[in-house]
Formats: C-alpha cells, structure tokens, sequence
C-alpha cells in the first residue's frame, strides 16, 4: 500500500499537469472563464436566501445568511463535484487506460486536485466579503487548513471506490447521484445543527457520525467567529477532527485498496 | 542478459455481454458458477527477447499482437504467467494519448511528455527536438483541433520518440502517415536499432519488418505459431494469407495444446539436424532452456561474418536458462547455403556430460581451429538437446550465416592438407 502511494507521488509532475490541464480546459472557452467557479455557488446561496430565509424561515445560529451558507456551500460543491466528477474519470479517460501505463489513481486524482485548487482560489476571494458583514476571524481560522486536508482525503477515498466500481457496474453514476442528493439534505449546509438537536437524541448522535456534518461543522468553527461557543453539548473540535480524520483516513485506504484490487481489469473493461 | 521474459502467459477476456452485472458476474462469481464465455486472446506464451534484439510480430488481426503489447506495457494483466520487464518501457502504441483538442501543441507536449514519463525539465530541454522532428512549425501554438491528422501523428510519434527508453513499443504505426514521413520514422528506428535500444513492432506488412527487424514471430489465435529470422516468417505468413488451406492446417496444429505442438515437431524433425531446408531460419523448441544471443567471432574476436579459408573461427553461444535441467548438451552445425549439412559436432558425441544445469545465463563456444571451408555462404545451426535428444530446448535452425571467401581458386567443399605427388612417364 504504501508502495503504491509512493509511486502516485512520484508521478506528481503528471499530477500536477493533468490537473492544470483539467483547470484550463474547464475555463478555456467559456466566456466568463474561471468567474463561474465563484458564480454557480453565489447563485446557488442566493436561491437558497429566497427558498429558506424568506419563505422557509430556517434559523441559523445568529449569522447573516450569506455567510452561514458560504461556510458549507463552497466546501459541499468541492466534494459533490469532486465525486461527480470523477465517477465516470476511469471509463472516459479509456484512450489512456488502453494505451499507456501509469498509476491510474492519478486521473481520479488529478480531477479532486483541479477541484480543490478552484475551491482554495474561489474560498480566498470570499473570505475577505465577510468583513461587509460585519464579521471578523478569530484563532479558529488556522484550522482551515487542516480541515480542507480532512475533506480532501475523504473526497479522495470516496473518488477512487466509486470511480473503480463504475468501471464494472455501469449503475454506480445513478447510484451517486442519487446518494449526492440524499448527502445534500443529511448534512448541516442550510439550516443549523440546533435544529437536529430537536430530534431524538440517539438520530442526533447517528447524525453527527456523518463525516460531512463533522468537516461542515469544523469549516464554520474555523470561519464563524464564535461558532465553537455554540456548538451543542457533546460536540468538541478535538472529537470533530478526530473522527473526521479518523473516518476519512480508513475511507482513503479503503478506496486504494478497492481500486488496486479492481484496476486489473480496466483496460478489458473500458 | 533480456529486455523481456514472459512466461506461459496467457489473456482472457470475458466475452461481454449486454449487462455484465451484479447477477450475471459477481454473484456467480461467489457461487463459482461460470455463466459468462471467455476468450483467449493469447495462450501460453513463453517469449524471451534480448536486449537489443529487434523483434518484429506479425499476425493477422484478432490474432493477439496487440494484447501481447498491452501486457508487456503494463496496460492491461495476464490472466495466467509471469512478465519481466528489465528497463523502462516507451509506447508507441497510443500515439498522442492524452491530447486535448482545445490546448495548443505546446500545452499538449508537457501532457503527453509527462504522460510517457518524461520529467518537465527534459521536456524543457527536448522541446526543439520535439517541434523540428514533427514538423509543426507554427502550429505548435495552435489548438490541436486545427491539425491535420498527419500532424497529429507526427507530433505523437515525435514526442514518444524523445522519452529515454530501454524498450520501444509500436504498434502499427508506420502504416499512418504518407511516405516522406515514414521514412523518417524507418530512419529513426534504423538510429535507435543502432544505440542496441529494444524495439517490439508489431506490423501487417512484412516487407516493414523485413527492413528493420532481427526476429519475427508470428502469432496465430493467440499463439507463437513461427519464430524466426524476418524472411522466412514473412514468407510463411503471406503464403498463409494467400491459401486458406494453409491457415486450416495451421489451425489443426493450434489446437493442440504447446506440449502436443512440440512433441508433433520434435518427435519428427528434432532428433538430428534438419537437412530439409524449409524450416531454415527459423526457431523452435520447448525453451526450457533459451539461446539469447550467437556471435561468430574471428581471429581477433571481432563479430563478423566473412572468413578467409584456413582462418580461425569461434561460435560464442549465451543461453539463459528458465529452469533446473538434467544433462543438457549442446551443438553447432554448419551447413553450406545449397544444403549440404558440411560439419555437425556436438558435447554429447564428443564425450562431454554436463551433469545439471541450473537456473540461470551461461554461455558455451565452439573453436574451429582451422576453417577450412571453401568459398561461399554458409549457415550455422545452434540447439540445445536434452540427454536423449528426443527433442530440442531450442533449435536456431540455420539461423547465423557466414561467409567464406579465399584468393585461391579451388573445388570442392573442404580445403584438405594436401602434397602433391608425382612421377611423369
């Protein structure tokens, strides 16, 4: 295993211009160009302020709207277009599966990395429109980092399984799809965890086992000043980033295991 | 020493059908039922390529080249065997893999040479090489949807070319492209064929493989059906398309399985030196045990092929042997170019035994004193018999030539020691 992960950073240089090749080709044509990265989100948060903040009425915790979606919408398009991305990644890219060798965990890879560059790029032109609001950053920020590494990891083990299975059964594309959209409504993004804290209390710690609440709650505890005073009882950053990171890890070893063990037959199946 | 070794290698593929899913493969897969039909592609392949070696394949299509490519680049696994692969590989099997329409040439350059595993800064440093060689021109700042497919092809093979290799792959493609530019590709592969790079290529056309290869091998439904010098292959293999009679008797021995092949082979023809010259260049054998390399050597131990009659001659042999061997022995035999079997020793006839051979390269040679052949060509046979030569392990059947040349004029086969005598009446 760690042979095999030594030998996809080896390749780093092909990594990095796959990935670069993936940015330049997404914005090449369009018109507004990388604009759109920074566009879809705010037009997504801006639907959302007509459904859920005017007509729906969801509390959120005492933040101005705009900036309490900010925190989860930008990070949930990284993952959901990440994972979307890169499920039919092996089957479409069959020219270079059928023609040359390399560690095939790149071109899932390379996708999650264009990914995660946009997100970086789209996340540090938004941050400074949080002080119009009035709002200002504390120690908390420094996690940022650290928990964009947890959800890259996760995103990069949930890639690989669904990418080599999609390879020998056609059905996964609508599986995640669906699963996407179901992850979308689990997931604290539009409304806040208080409102789940109305509920049972063994559906709120089963709700607090998906490692995407954890890694949302540790983005708006890294960018929300104050948020961690208000986190619910039982809930500590340590315990999010423990488990977070703990989850993430055994799904980004799952996921290499599962595609090294699937690669054999990609190119007689592709 | 060897580029390549495949041992019993053998690919299938599963026949697939409309829905190969969770009830017509996992489940029965659990349940170790079979439920779909597989296809073999290639069957049992034991192939050794030495390095330097230039080895052509030629085949129908269907007949596995491809697959065999494909396994020894890594792309796609053997069902069954084993390959080893000493050096670093390059492809030219998918030329321009990875090639976005969208991005210019030089954008696609990086791509493809990072792809091939260049490292950026070679790239940087080839980048002139690359441009000149493919003929691109301004176009290289160009999106690649604005080349003509001949472009395209040429800043492929430019690119593949250009990436430090040990072994080349190619794949049909010296049939793409007009002619000024496969001559240039024939002419780069004559240069690498010279810096002792190994070259696979695989082509329809044996007049291709005639030109630039040491070895053919010809594959039929997922055999080596003949191994051998470029000629002779590519004689058989058009006589093979030329009369479906041929590829049916062809098939009958297919179908056999590689032991009943050779056993066919060896019980009839295997046992002495073949004197019938059909079978000439090439090479057969059940390669437990494997010639890599023959050199026939001259006085100063120059690899030649022009002697001087009465000059000293020395047949250096390198085998590499796959496994352990009770009493192998060895033989060299020369015969003149009409075929006439001129002069056959061997270990085990000239009292030597050679307990076991173990796994493992070693070398064997065979010094002629005195050549005393008279002028003309002549070829060299090389096998390696088990104890009762019931069989070969492998036979290169007049497959080295040589030439003897004198300033003498003088009749015959042999030069005998001679005096003259006489008493005139």
């Amino acid at each position: 295993m760690l042979k095999r992960i030594k030998s996809i950073i080896d390749n780093y240089e092909l990594i990095f211009k796959l990935s670069s090749k993936e940015i330049k080709v997404r914005y090449k044509s369009p018109f507004l160009g990388f604009l759109w990265a920074l566009l879809v989100p705010l037009c997504i948060i801006f639907i959302f302020k007509i459904i859920f903040s005017l007509i729906l009425k969801i509390p959120m915790g005492g933040y101005p709207f705009f900036i309490f979606l900010t925190t989860a919408v930008f990070p949930w398009n990284f993952f959901s277009l990440s994972v979307s991305n890169s499920v039919l990644s092996i089957q479409e890219n069959s020219n270079l599966i059928k023609k040359i060798y390399f560690p095939r965990e790149i071109i899932p890879l390379s996708i999650i990395l264009a990914n995660l560059i946009n997100f970086i790029l789209t996340i540090i032109l938004i941050l400074p429109t949080f002080y119009l609001f009035g709002l200002r950053f504390d120690y908390y920020i420094f996690l940022l980092p650290l928990v964009i590494f947890i959800e890259f990891v996760f995103v990069v083990g949930i890639s690989l399984i669904f990418s080599s299975l999609q390879v020998y059964f056609r059905d996964i594309k609508y599986i995640v799809e669906i699963l996407l959209f179901v992850w979308f409504y689990i997931t604290p993004i539009f409304y806040s965890l208080d409102l789940v804290l109305n509920t049972s209390n063994l559906f709120f710690r089963l709700y607090m086992l998906n490692p995407l609440t954890q890694i949302v709650t540790l983005y708006r505890v890294a960018l929300l000043k104050g948020y961690v005073f208000k986190l619910p009882a039982g809930i500590n950053t340590l315990w999010l980033i423990a488990t977070s990171m703990g989850i993430s890890l055994a799904v980004f070893f799952l996921g290499l295991y599962s595609f090294k063990k699937l690669e054999i037959r990609f190119a007689d199946l592709v | 020493m060897f580029a390549i070794r495949l041992e019993n290698v053998t690919k299938k593929y599963i026949v697939s059908h409309e829905k190969e899913a969770l009830v017509r493969h996992i489940l029965p897969h659990f349940l170790r039922i079979k439920t779909y039909e597989e296809l073999e592609a290639l069957k049992d392949i034991n192939l050794l390529i030495p390095s330097g070696q230039t080895l052509g394949i030629l085949g129908r299509n269907g007949a596995g080249k491809t697959t065999l490519l494909n396994i020894i680049s890594k792309v796609t696994f053997p069902s069954q065997g084993k390959v080893s692969v000493n050096g670093k590989v390059s492809c030219l099997v998918g030329l321009g893999a990875g090639f976005h329409p969208e991005l210019t040439g030089e954008e696609n350059i990086y791509i493809n040479g990072v792809m091939l595993g260049l490292k950026i800064k070679e790239i940087k440093d080839r980048f002139k090489e690359i441009v000149d060689f493919a003929e691109l021109g301004n176009f290289i700042n160009a999106p690649l949807q604005t080349y003509s497919q001949g472009m395209f092809m040429r800043l492929g093979f430019a690119i593949a070319i250009n990436v430090n290799f040990d072994i080349l792959l190619m794949d049909e493609i010296l049939t793409v492209g007009d002619i000024y530019f496969q001559n240039k590709c024939i002419n780069k592969i004559k240069e690498l064929k010279q810096k002792k790079k190994t070259i696979i290529m695989v082509s329809q056309s044996p007049s291709i493989l005639n030109e630039l290869c040491d070895r053919v091998i010809l594959l039929e439904n997922g055999r080596i059906v003949k191994d051998g010098l470029p000629h002779k292959v590519g004689q058989l293999y058009q006589e093979m398309m030329s009369s479906s009679r041929q590829v049916q008797s062809l098939s009958i021995v297919d179908r056999g399985s590689q032991a009943n092949l050779s056993n066919l082979f060896q019980k009839e023809y295997l046992k002495t030196w073949r004197v019938c010259r059909d079978n000439w260049g090439t090479i057969s054998g059940t390669k437990e045990v494997e010639i890599i390399e023959v050199m026939i050597l001259n006085s100063l131990g120059k690899d030649t092929h022009i002697f001087k009659t009465g000059e000293k001659m020395l047949i250096k042999v390198i085998f590499f042997a796959h496994k352990e061997i009770d009493n192998p022995h060895f033989g060299v035999a020369i015969f003149r170019e009409d075929g006439t079997y001129v002069y056959g020793p061997n270990t085990r006839f000239d009292g030597f035994t050679f307990d076991k051979l173990k796994k493992g390269e070693g070398e064997f040679s065979i010094e002629y004193k005195n050549l005393n052949l008279l002028p003309g060509k002549y070829h060299v046979s090389v096998a390696i018999w088990p104890e009762d030569e019931s069989f070969a392990y492998d036979y290169h059947e007049a497959y080295y030539k040589f030439e003897v040349i004198s300033e003498k004029k003088d009749h015959g086969i042999f030069y005998l020691e001679h005096k003259w005598n006489w008493r005139l009446p």
